[in-house]
């Protein structure tokens, strides 16, 4: 048999607006109490009855709403640059477009980090000579590509010895900006930019 | 019999009948807008957190406009 029920969410919704109704008739029974607690001070008070004291919190309550909007309403509009005039009203201006899908510096550098040790593995096997092209079926393809979606490999300048200078053997094609990440044959992985690495390359520069 | 007792029976014999064939939710409904504060409080005051120097600010303010209030009513009435 089907069985339609309350889903949570809907429950958790109940329980909140039972916790409203809680409060509200709390409130209005504090209210009473100390208007007729008044009354012995003042007795030409009217005797307040729980109904009336409910009407009052409710229209205080609406007061307070009137106000709090006012309040939102007039923040939302002194706010510089969030509005612009539209005919004879005013609407709220587009949000800035979303920011291209931006690698940070520390995945470039974690990326190329993933490239040297696989150079330096193979290094190792091969009495420090880093390979020759950036084909070598041990390192693999996915090391070569830099973190990005266009799927762009690093600029790789073969034949180099590792832990001889510092020259750049890896860093990343014009697509970050003037700084590239580049990892030099010392090991270490750093941020150049095109002319420094035009200067420490032997073999014409960046492409 | 009293009318306003009568509707309620009535009520609730229909929503008796409702949830014998599976529509359950009027009854809940209505039994989760009763009871629904207790566990509403069940499930939010241990995530609460008292934030102690607000409740002293609280304290003082409150002291600070009954003293006030006090004093100033009492000016007022020639006290």
């Amino acid at each position: 048999m089907p069985s339609i029920t309350l889903t949570d969410l809907a429950r958790m919704r109940f329980e909140a607006l039972s916790f409203f109704g809680v409060c509200f008739l709390g409130c209005a029974w504090i209210i009473q109490r100390v208007w007729n607690g008044i009354r012995t001070d003042f007795p030409k008070l009217p005797r307040l009855s729980y109904g009336r004291a409910l009407g009052v919190i409710a229209l205080w309550g609406l007061l307070f709403l009137l106000v709090l909007t006012m309040i939102s309403g007039a923040r939302e509009l002194m706010t510089p640059g969030a509005w612009h005039k539209e005919g004879y009203t005013f609407k709220v201006n587009e949000p800035p477009p979303p920011v291209p899908d931006d690698p940070g510096e520390a995945v470039r550098r974690e990326a190329l980090e993933r490239l040297r040790v696989a150079l330096w593995d193979y290094a190792k096997h091969h009495n420090g000579h880093l390979p020759p092209d950036g084909q070598v079926a041990e390192i693999p393809a996915d090391l070569w590509r830099i973190p990005d979606p266009s799927g762009l490999r690093y600029v790789y300048e073969g034949g180099q010895v590792i832990e001889q200078g510092a020259s750049p053997v890896a860093y990343e094609p014009g697509l970050f900006g003037p700084g590239r990440m580049t990892l030099l044959t010392s090991g270490e992985v750093r941020r150049m930019m095109v002319d420094e690495i035009r200067d420490a390359t032997s073999k014409g520069g960046p492409r | 019999v009293r009318w306003p007792f009568s509707y309620a029976l009535i009520a609730l014999l229909i929503l008796t009948l409702l949830t014998c064939v599976g529509l359950d939710f009027p009854l809940a409904a209505i039994v989760f807008m009763a009871v629904g504060w207790i566990l509403f409080l069940v499930r939010v005051v241990p995530q609460a957190q008292v934030g102690w120097t607000g409740v002293a600010t609280a304290l003082v303010c409150l002291v600070a406009f009954t003293v006030g209030l006090h004093a100033f009513l009492a000016w007022l009435v020639g006290k």
